[in-house]
């Protein structure tokens, strides 16, 4: 183990059953909504599935699951608190969870993304291959961008409740295309995903701010560990 | 090795006075009238809580630093253990972490006769397995220097506390420092070098130098019956609980008790599960009030692996 602050999230979360489960579940949905498209020769079969099912619905809450996992039923405090008793700072301790969340979030989402523009996929969209990749760059920044905003509201409560009110808050203002979209994942992941974009930003925008909001929720999210 | 210099907390019994103690190499006790005196104590010293006002200091440097942190180890009451992880994992995590040379695990965990944990999940530990593997991660280490250990006897069958005591004083034998929160003034007595009494206000008090230490003896019968009745409004309770099939343990306990000049006031019951005798001892200064009980029980030779002893303000109740 060279990397333990980032070996023992990442065992945590793949010894998960309950991740592997929840994976299958959005996973299966997701193709259902694209084979569902398919069969009904949509003109924009994949950026129907893409705007609707998998990016107000599967995303988010995939990725709750990951960060869930890897954190465990309790604070992110608590959850580095076992490596920090054998002399990890918690800054580094609390960097090793976020990372593994957020890469193995942009990863799934990144994965299922290209898998379902590909499937779902009309007349009316993108080249195929194209679509595919470009569906995949926008579910990897949104995935990693939801990592950190859950592992923030992950350290809020004893147990971590914090994680469902971010989501909450997520779902309603990431919904406006006023300025309080800018504040979390959901507008920049619709602007990217060929939706309305929040506040009229280019998409190029929409993928920085996805970025800085990863960096911001993190650094949040290692204050409060520090604390 | 550990410096509190006019310490206060956020919480705790450390919210009210400023603490300036200091401990070096041996085994330290800490008595806690208040069970998360203790915990907030060991907190502080290991980095876990920032103190709000003055400054704590382990070998040298604060306990945040990452050269610091590395060679203390810190096992609370209710050990966590990175979950989902087997035994040979953690250890070698924390190895990773502290900058140990890489050793089997179940050589490491042999030394404390757990080598039979080394594949074992760490969910299905229970609280005191995970308590030893906690204890063996800390004192086999080649880096750990200082131990802070909280209630470290509470979970541990008479196999581990054996093994624990000869591993504390290994410790304090090659110039490491064992700081240890205890309810238990036998604990205390059994395994400390030295005992500090931390009150509910936060004051930390040494007992007295030279105090009698515990030692096995047979009973003497006493004939006389010690006054019972309600406990009196005094600040400071020692609660001693002591298991025997003889009464007249707990006679000649109490006897001796009520001749020592501390003692303000005594009440006991016996009317508890069978054969389990509880005292309540009051009295204005529980230093005063654990040297008493410590003076009473050597005097009347009761049993003392039959002896629980717990601090208690009466603020507090209990």
């Amino acid at each position: 183990m060279r990397l333990p602050v980032a070996t023992a999230p990442a065992l945590r979360m793949l010894r998960a059953r309950s991740l592997w489960l929840a994976l299958a579940g959005w996973t299966l949905l997701a193709v259902a909504a694209a084979l569902s498209a398919r069969s009904s020769d949509a003109q924009l079969g994949a950026s129907h599935v893409l705007l609707g099912v998998f990016g107000r619905v599967v995303l988010p809450l995939m990725t709750y699951a990951i960060v869930g996992a890897a954190i465990g039923p309790r604070s992110l405090r608590a959850s580095v608190a076992p490596l920090v008793a054998f002399g990890a700072s918690p800054i580094a301790a609390g960097t090793g969870v976020i990372a593994v969340a957020a890469i193995a979030s942009a990863a799934c989402g990144a994965a299922l993304a290209a898998t379902v523009a590909a499937i779902a996929h009309g007349p009316g969209d993108p080249a195929r291959a194209f679509d595919a990749a470009a569906s995949a760059y926008a579910a990897g920044f949104g995935g990693a961008a939801y990592a950190a905003l859950f592992a923030l509201g992950a350290a809020f409560g004893r147990r971590g409740g914090g994680r469902a009110a971010f989501l909450f808050a997520d779902a309603l203002l990431g919904a406006q295309t006023g300025a309080a979209a800018l504040l979390v994942p959901r507008g920049h992941l619709r602007n990217l995903l060929g939706g309305a974009p929040p506040m009229n930003l280019p998409e190029p925008a929409s993928a920085v701010a996805l970025a800085l909001l990863a960096i911001a929720f993190t650094a949040l999210a290692l204050r409060r560990v520090r604390r | 090795m550990i410096t509190f210099q006019g310490v206060t907390s956020a919480r705790g019994p450390l919210v009210a006075g400023a603490m300036d103690s200091e401990w070096g190499p041996g085994a330290h006790a800490i008595l806690s009238a208040a069970p998360e005196g203790g915990r907030t104590l060991l907190a502080l010293a290991s980095g876990a809580l920032r103190p709000r006002r003055g400054a704590v200091h382990v070998l040298g440097g604060s306990p945040t630093d990452a050269q610091v942190r590395k060679r203390v180890a810190h096992v609370t009451a209710d050990v966590a253990l990175p979950d989902r992880l087997r035994v040979d994992e953690v250890l070698s995590a924390a190895a990773s972490l502290r900058g140990d040379p890489p050793t089997e695990a179940a050589a490491r965990l042999s030394a404390w006769g757990l080598e039979t944990l080394a594949r074992r999940s760490v969910a299905s530990l229970s609280r005191g397995e995970a308590k030893a593997v906690a204890v063996a991660e800390a004192f086999t280490s080649s880096r750990v220097r200082v131990v802070l250990l909280e209630e470290p006897f509470v979970t541990l069958d008479a196999e581990a506390t054996a093994r624990l005591a000869a591993a504390i004083r290994a410790k304090a034998g090659e110039g490491g420092a064992v700081l240890f929160s205890t309810g238990s003034l036998r604990d205390a007595c059994a395994f400390g070098e030295d005992i500090a009494v931390l009150g509910r206000t936060g004051s930390l008090q040494r007992l007295a130098p030279g105090a009698p230490p515990f030692a096995l003896g047979a009973v003497t019968p006493l004939a006389a019956l010690p006054p019972t009745g309600s406990p009196h409004e005094s600040p400071s309770r020692l609660r001693l609980a002591l298991v025997t099939a003889n009464p007249r343990d707990a006679e000649s306990l109490a006897g001796h008790l009520v001749r020592e000049p501390d003692v303000a006031g005594l009440a006991y019951s016996a009317a508890l599960p069978a054969q389990t005798v509880v005292l309540h001892v009051e009295g204005n200064d529980l230093v005063a009030l654990a040297n008493a009980a410590a003076r009473a029980a050597v005097a009347s030779r009761v049993d003392l692996l039959q002896l629980h002893v717990e601090a208690r303000d009466a603020a507090e109740g209990g």
